[in-house]
């Protein structure tokens, strides 16, 4: 019989040479090209178990140290964030949610290596705005949970459409400017990685059109776009219970086709900033919109509380003329505070497409024994996926922030005496210590005692046009005197948020720390290279413009890097610039 | 020089080559390659057989046979022809096979791979031609694959129909098959896979990792998962099948330790007295580490390399028992498994009982129980001298036996003025049986804490035998898997889930009580009407009385059950057992028509989660796989004489008792296709279900 | 590229010579395309020939909603003024027929003409007198039609699910031809109206709303029109195919002309009618829907039995002819009775036929000339008619 089969292969063998002639090489190029990329991305692609040993679905690893992406619907279990996950090495391992995206179907989570200091091939992340209708795509996953190997099934198709909208299922699982896709995606492959030609994860597959044949694939498939993606990674690094964001806006086009506001939350962002009943929105973070799913597409890819510009026509309340306004809002959040934690706990998603369940087991033995370090990696809180997580981030942002600029020994009061110009310069000083808050603009000083009882709210705003720079000053102080002690209320990694020291044009990204004390919040912007502080909000009230400062021109003062420069701004208007040339503080006494 | 020159030369036609687009050269290439294997593909051609398909219980109906040609693949110059089993599925009376040279020939079907999904014809034809083979070690994923059928060819000498896309993994189906994303589907099983060259990767088939029928797999068709078995593979077997010799799979004989088969330790569970693993001296809790030299860390790996093997084929064995590694085999593996009955000593167990040993709640008559003079209210304190600490340590002694062994008991007895005897009783075990007692006593030591009380209870037997303030267990194991911390829901609910738009509904009797152990009753309805009124009226005061919780979950489409719904079924069970104290040795699936398909076909798929299943009119085409399993499910089958599928359903009962398998079989004269009629038909299954964990 | 030819010969010999090297060869080839072929060895992006495409896809919006029919469907503009050509459905049926352009102006559209045989209709877009359409870009039917085989290339556009509307594009989908075969499909319990050749296709492209799409050659050459979600009878499987324009070329031209007349309604051939002309053959009880046509015996000087068909004999094949009177014969499966009965029905007596049947191993092939129907039925002959 082995003789037989010798036969063959050598009938092939003889049959090949002539064969080989009729194929092109640039075929076999192109099929050698796509086999090589498949070997070299598909170690990436993660078969996940949910630890109900209910379903699973797929993933993929985007860092050496075991971060990979999914989709919510595949790890979301009220009952445990652990999972199980197969790797194409054929492996087992353990894994935890780290940061979940509900309405946006995401989740990060991490494996946990098998032996310290293993590192992890991960896939890069693609461009998903430079996707066309019609570029060849490479789909991977696990449907039907056929990988009892962990290989993951590689299908091979075209993108069928861009920018599609697909409606959530009630607040969740919406697919804003998502792609289309014919690759084959079934059940299973939900949480898989979507890839380009050059390899790189350009989405994460979440869902299709299943009809008449029920769930099985049926020429329509969608993933999640990485850009959309990328805008949360930093949240979700940071473990939080993500939200999407609203415009605090509802818009629809009207017979001519344009997009008029038609309801407006005067609490919005948007509102004070002047959009109005029957403004015609123009763009949205730098997309033009003629359609109400142009718009949803937009918008959708943006975390809540992130600022993005928005352009829109009006007629000028005072002079009557119709006017564009380019304008940058903070997006509320889809959801209110603690919302969507009340909605997962009412339903547990499993949407359509989901994978079935494999072989149950008595419960007793099916929840898996997890080990005690992954048990360690994970901290509940409320708003929160993960609060080990944000730990984690928060700890290293400050030890970055700390690196370039340690100001903890400071702790004696500080007097800042330079220049205040708007407009005109004059004299400024600055004394911040423990209780209180001072500045002196020539010969006018202001004064607030942020903790004393019955300290008036507008003095909180004092200088009057500044929207609180005192208060600011008290909590900017706080900051890096005393960092996370100085904040009881909160003071949490806050992700990735674009920030504008100079308007609309300066966007670059930065890490941001969000912290509470007594009653007010500030949100402050690092660097994300050397974790320098380069601005800061504060909000005296919830749902009113907080004061905002641009910190510039570090220089070395008691040995450490601190700010000469501080731009004020409130609402649409600048406050004014502080220079200042000397810092004065006082040894602690 | 001239060499360069050649060089030179060929290069300038290599650039053309080159800057040819690539989609073009590719259809050039294909189009090439079809035509090299379009003469070893056949067209075959079936007279009479069913017009439907059985497709097991699963897939809402039977699947109607298409009316076209099916494809076949040759394999040797004289004659030699393998197609899909799926082709074959309706029993034909005539195969006529069309060879693409234009003759036409009476076909002969040789023999069957079971495994594979494979059939062998033989026509009285010479010198065919038969095509290439791709070797398995060049097939790698992402390679250009076209599957190549002769349904749609309107001569068998026309080209055949053509599915292009890749390979998209190369083991699947525990290693038996290559998978692709071309498109799969009746056009073209039983033909061939091919690759660009025009070389022959596999045979199309329907596959799935779950259940081997023929038809397995058919509800993928088309969906971009589609499965080839490698032509090398079965090139391997092909003497064997030409000698007419079915192949079926090689079975080692063992159930894994619980655990999600994907991921859990590869360490046995139990091992099926007689199989080749018990031959090869496996025990249960061994760990195995190597089969044939391939380490194995999870149970998929094994399955993965067990799989592709054959009935008759050997393995070896590395295990870890305990601290020392062991080499076990070479031994040969099984043929399928008939389903063992475990040994039966004909007793009811006293539930929800705290105090140690087996209180005796009935004793069947002329049982080994009865012969031995065990009566009601003995309590079971050793087996085989064994200690008894509860049912569940009782049942597992005697899982561990065949029928016809001896075992000693120790019981304790209440004497007259109330002294305990200690007395030694031998008997041998009996095959299980499945008859159901005509009256039954109270089954729970609760039932002074359980409001409502079986009217059915002989006063004697009323009078609780231990005081009544004896502690409560805290946990029967098994019994509740997780007793949930709140206030459990009683009464009707229904659950929807906004997603999956999966519904069940679920009544749980109003006088719950979580220190009693329930019986889950899983209702499954007819296509289209989910019946739950009907079944709520009747069930209600049955639910209260004999502690029953109904579940009820609601099929997808109008058209019925569909496989995958299996699956969700299944983890409405699993929540159901993680909500309330239900005894997991009576979980029942409970069906009508088709609904009762589904109810047999779950109690097939899912032994180690259904006790039983209890269908009127309800029948399955093909049983599934035969798993090896220690426990196998009972079924309580009820027919009416007037359904107009009662030949179908009568059918169901010798198939199931040829596998050993317990039935309890009912003929109701006037009835169609409806739902039992009498209340003593329901009150008789009641009891059924109460006496599934009998000992 | 300049030194590209430097592989050349390299390359090419290996191919000529050893296989395995020249696979090899290809690898480290790859290895380099990244630095210089990349663009050419990767598959090439349809981007352009989709952009090129789409500006002539129209989305249709109409009645529907009921019976699992879709309110939506797609179209194809035939005519820069604004014609549309799409298949003929229920949602055409709507007083405010809407269609969405591909930069997503909006029109109300009418029907100009349908015909239900080839189960296609053209609407026209409705404007205003003052503005006359006469630049949309449009696919013009009578354009020279590509060859096209199966395993060619093509691509699928539709608004398939309802994915777009206002100015999103329609959805696109690849796959090959997977055969060019007569339509054997039915709908629901009906046969689906289209009775033509159709390119049978490997992409899922039949799906709600898609009819109406077009496929095109894999260079956006139209060729096929996307017709309703049908069932193959052959493989009982849902099937993905497009109706060739070709044949749908004349429709269109007449209906913009507003000269089209209707075919004529086919007479229906389904009906078992009783049988013109005399065979002679007995079966079997005829019990299952598809028992199989074995011979129980054959009347006495009847055309079966001169012919010498005998008892047990199964018929598997029947010869006959392709047309009544025609002298070209088509050979036809015989897969039950009752398909025997259906197939030789309408045949004049007179007519030859050929019958195959399996005996023991073998195939027979017999002619029998059919004779008149006789008076009252003669009795079988005995089951052993030794004469």
């Amino acid at each position: 019989m082995r003789r037989q089969l010798a036969g063959w292969v050598g009938a092939v063998c003889l049959a090949w040479v002539s064969l080989a002639a009729d194929v092109p090489p640039v075929v076999l190029q192109a099929q050698a090209h796509r086999q090589a990329l498949i070997a070299r991305v598909s170690p990436t692609v993660v078969a996940i178990f949910a630890a109900s040993g209910e379903g699973g679905g797929s993933g993929v690893l985007i860092s050496d140290d075991g971060y990979a992406l999914t989709n919510f619907h595949v790890v979301y279990s009220p009952s445990s964030p652990f999972l199980y996950c197969g790797l194409p090495d054929g492996h087992v391992y353990e894994a935890v949610v780290v940061g979940t995206d509900p309405v946006g179907d995401v989740a990060l989570i991490r494996l946990v290596p098998r032996h310290p200091g293993q590192k992890f091939p991960y896939a890069p992340m693609g461009d998903s705005d430079t996707v066309q209708i019609g570029d060849w795509c490479l789909a991977m996953g696990n449907p039907f949970l056929l990988a009892s190997d962990f290989a993951p099934t590689v299908t091979y198709g075209i993108v069928s459409g861009t920018h599609r909208y697909q409606y959530p299922a009630g607040t969740l699982l919406e697919y804003p400017d998502c792609m289309q896709i014919d690759a084959s995606i079934n059940p299973g492959n939900s949480g898989g990685p979507l890839f380009n030609l050059r390899g790189e994860i350009i989405g994460i597959n979440g869902r299709g059109s299943f009809d008449k044949r029920g769930r099985v694939n049926s020429g329509v498939g969608y993933a999640i776009s990485i850009n959309q993606i990328r805008n949360f990674l930093g949240h979700l690094r940071a473990g939080w219970l993500c939200d999407h964001a609203t415009l605090g806006a509802v818009v629809d086009t009207d017979d001519s086709g344009r997009l008029l506001v038609s309801r407006v939350l005067e609490t919005s962002d948007a509102f004070r900033r002047g959009l109005d009943l029957d403004s015609e929105l123009l763009a949205f973070a730098g997309r033009p919109v003629q359609s109400v799913n142009q718009f949803k597409n937009a918008l959708g890819i943006y975390p809540r509380g992130w600022r993005v510009p928005i352009s829109f026509r009006r007629r000028n309340p005072d002079t009557g003329e119709l006017e564009r306004k380019d304008v940058l809002v903070r997006l509320m959040g889809a959801h209110a505070t603690g919302q969507l934690t009340d909605i997962l706990q009412r339903k547990q998603p499993r949407q359509p497409g989901q994978p079935p369940a494999p072989m149950p087991q008595v419960p007793a033995t099916a929840l898996p024994a997890f080990s005690d370090t992954l048990k360690r990696m994970y901290e509940a809180r409320d708003g929160f996926a993960n609060y080990y997580f944000n730990r984690l981030e928060r700890e290293q942002l400050l030890t970055r922030f700390r690196r370039h600029s340690d100001a903890r020994s400071l702790s004696g009061p500080w007097q800042l005496s330079g220049t205040f110009a708007s407009g005109t310069r004059i004299q400024a000083t600055l004394e911040v210590d423990t209780e209180s808050a001072a500045l002196t603009l020539a010969d006018r000083r202001y004064r607030i005692e942020p903790l004393r009882e019955g300290e008036a709210s507008e003095n909180l705003r004092e200088p009057k046009g500044s929207g609180g720079i005192l208060l600011l000053a008290y909590h900017w102080r706080r900051l890096l005197v005393l960092g996370e002690k100085g904040f009881e209320a909160a003071f949490h990694h806050g992700g990735w948020e674009p920030f504008y020291p100079k308007g609309i044009a300066t966007r670059h990204m930065t890490e941001v720390l969000l912290s509470e004390h007594a009653g007010v919040s500030c949100k402050w912007y690092f660097d994300t290279t050397d974790g320098k502080l380069v601005g800061a909000e504060c909000f005296p009230e919830r749902d009113e413009d907080p004061c905002e400062v641009v910190f510039e021109d570090y220089r070395q003062v008691y040995g450490q890097q601190l700010p000469h420069r501080m731009i004020v701004r409130f609402g649409d208007k600048e406050y004014g610039v502080f220079t200042w040339n000397q810092w004065q503080i006082t040894a602690k006494p | 020089m001239t060499t360069l020159a050649i060089g030179l030369l060929s290069a300038s036609l290599l650039w053309e080559q080159i800057s040819a687009e690539v989609d073009a050269g590719l259809e050039a290439a294909f189009k090439a390659a079809v035509a090299r294997v379009a003469p070893a593909v056949v067209q075959i051609q079936t007279v009479g057989g069913l017009e439907t398909l059985p497709t097991g219980a699963a897939r809402g109906g039977p699947l109607l046979r298409g009316l076209g040609p099916t494809t076949g693949l040759i394999v040797a110059a004289d004659g030699y022809i393998v197609s899909s089993s799926f082709n074959f599925v309706h029993l034909p009376a005539g195969i006529t096979v069309h060879v693409p040279n234009g003759q036409t020939y009476p076909a002969r079907l040789v023999a069957r791979d079971r495994t594979r999904m494979l059939t062998l014809l033989k026509i009285e034809a010479h010198r065919l031609p038969v095509p290439a083979v791709t070797p398995k070690e060049e097939i790698h994923v992402g390679m250009w694959v076209a599957a190549l059928g002769r349904t749609l060819s309107v001569s068998p000498q026309g080209p055949p129909s053509v599915s292009i896309g890749i390979v998209s993994a190369t083991r699947r189906i525990w290693g038996k098959a290559v998978q692709t994303d071309a498109k799969v589907s009746p056009i073209n099983y039983g033909g061939p896979l091919i690759d660009v060259y025009g070389r022959v990767v596999g045979i199309l088939v329907p596959m799935s990792p779950r259940g081997d029928q023929e038809t397995a797999g058919v509800e993928w068709y088309d969906s971009g998962i589609g499965f080839a078995v490698p032509l090398e593979d079965i090139l391997r077997v092909l003497p064997k099948l030409k000698e007419g010799r079915n192949l079926g799979r090689g079975l080692l004989g063992i159930r894994w330790q619980a655990g999600h088969p994907l991921t859990a330790p590869p360490i046995v569970g139990d091992v099926l007295p007689g199989s080749a693993a018990d031959r090869a001296g496996l025990r249960s809790g061994d760990r195995i580490v190597e089969i044939d030299g391939v380490p194995i860390e999870r149970q998929a790996q094994a399955q993965l390399v067990l799989g592709p093997k054959y009935e008759g084929e050997s393995v070896r064995l590395k295990i870890r028992r305990g601290e020392q590694t062991l080499e076990l085999g070479p031994v040969a593996l099984g043929a399928d498994a008939p389903i063992l009955r475990s040994a039966y000593l004909g007793i009811l167990p006293m539930r929800d009982d705290a105090t140690a040993g087996v209180e005796v709640r009935y004793v069947f008559a002329d049982s080994p129980a009865a012969k031995a003079g065990l009566r009601p209210g003995d309590r079971i304190v050793t087996c085989n001298k064994l200690p008894v600490t509860d049912r569940n340590s009782l049942r597992s002694a005697l899982d561990n036996l065949l029928p016809g062994t001896e075992i000693v008991l120790g019981v304790k007895r209440q004497g007259t003025e109330d002294k305990i005897e200690d007395i030694k009783l031998t008997t041998a075990l009996a095959p299980l049986d499945d008859r159901v007692p005509d009256q039954l006593p109270v089954g729970t030591r609760k039932q002074a804490q359980a409001a409502g009380r079986s009217p059915a209870v002989p006063a004697a037997l009323e009078k609780p035998r231990q005081p009544a303030d004896k502690p409560v267990p805290a946990k029967q194991p098994q019994a509740k898997p997780q007793q949930p911390a709140k206030e459990v829901r009683k009464g009707a609910w229904e659950h929807h889930d906004p997603l999956s738009g999966h519904r069940f509904w679920v009544y749980v009797p109003e006088n719950y009580d979580p220190n009693i152990t329930y019986a889950l009753v899983v209702w499954l309805h007819p296509p289209g009407d989910p019946m739950k009124d009907v079944i709520l009226q009747v069930w209600r005061d049955l639910c209260q009385e004999h502690h029953l919780i109904l579940l009820g979950p609601e099929a997808d489409a109008p058209s019925g059950w569909v496989t995958s719904e299996a699956d969700l079924i299944k983890s409405d069970i699993q929540y159901m057992l993680s909500q309330y104290a239900i005894d997991r040795f009576r979980v029942v699936t409970h069906g009508l028509g088709r609904g009762g398909d589904m109810a047999l076909y779950l109690a097939f798929d899912a032994p180690e989660l259904i006790a039983g299943a209890a269908a009127v009119g309800g029948t399955l085409d093909h049983l599934p796989a035969r798993e090896p399993t220690r426990r196998p499910p009972r079924f309580y089958l009820v027919a009416g004489q007037r359904d107009p599928r009662l030949e179908g359903i009568r059918s169901l009962r010798p198939r199931l008792l040829e596998r050993n398998v317990p039935v309890h079989w009912t003929e109701i004269a006037e009835l169609g296709s409806g739902y039992i009629p009498q209340a003593d038909g329901i009150r008789h299954l009641v009891r059924w279900i109460d006496s599934l964990d009998r000992l | 590229m300049s030194f590209a030819p430097r592989f050349g010969p390299s390359l090419c010999t290996a191919w000529i010579t050893k296989p395995r090297v020249a696979w090899t060869a290809a690898l480290c080839l790859t290895a380099l395309s990244a630095a210089t072929f990349s663009v050419r060895a990767a598959d090439r992006s349809f981007a352009d020939v989709v952009r090129n495409v789409q500006p002539k896809m129209v989305k249709i919006f109409g009645a529907g909603g009921y019976r699992g029919l879709t309110a939506y469907c797609t179209g194809v503009l035939v005519s820069p003024e604004g014609h549309i050509l799409t298949v003929y459905s229920p949602t055409l049926d709507s007083r405010e027929l809407r269609v969405h352009l591909y930069d997503g102006t909006r029109y109300e559209a009418e029907v100009v003409a349908t015909e239900p045989q080839l189960d296609v209709a053209l609407i026209k877009i409705r404007t205003p007198a003052e503005l006359k359409l006469n630049d949309l870009p449009y696919f013009d039917i009578t354009a020279p039609i590509p060859d096209v085989q199966p395993g060619d290339w093509v691509l699928a556009f539709s608004n398939l699910f309802e994915i777009a509307t206002g100015d999103e594009p329609v959805s696109v989908q690849h796959g090959v031809i997977a055969a060019i075969a007569p339509l054997a499909a039915r709908r629901g319990v009906h046969e689906a109206p289209y009775k033509g050749t159709v390119f049978v296709l490997d992409a899922i492209t039949n799906n709600p709303g898609s009819h109406g799409g077009i496929v095109t050659t894999r260079r956006g050459e139209w060729i096929g029109l996307i017709g309703k979600e049908v069932r193959n009878t052959l493989s009982e499987t849902w099937i993905n195919y497009a109706m060739p324009i070709k044949d749908l070329r004349r429709f269109v031209e007449e209906a913009r002309r507003g000269v089209y007349k209707r075919m004529p309604a086919p007479e229906d051939t389904t009906k078992i009618v009783q049988p013109l002309a005399e065979h002679g053959i007995v079966f079997v009880p005829d019990v299952l829907d598809l028992t199989p046509p074995y011979v129980e015996g054959v009347l006495r000087g009847s055309p079966a039995e001169q012919a010498g068909l005998k008892p047990d004999d199964l018929i598997v094949f029947v010869r006959l002819p392709a047309s009544p009177g025609s002298s070209d014969y088509e050979e036809r499966v015989v897969p039950s009775i009752k398909s025997f009965r259906q197939l030789t029905a309408s045949l004049e007596p007179g007519t030859r036929i050929q019958i195959i049947v399996r005996r023991q191993q073998q195939l027979l092939t017999f002619d029998l000339t059919l004779a008149p129907r006789p008076k009252g039925n003669p009795a079988p002959a005995k089951k052993d008619s030794s004469l």
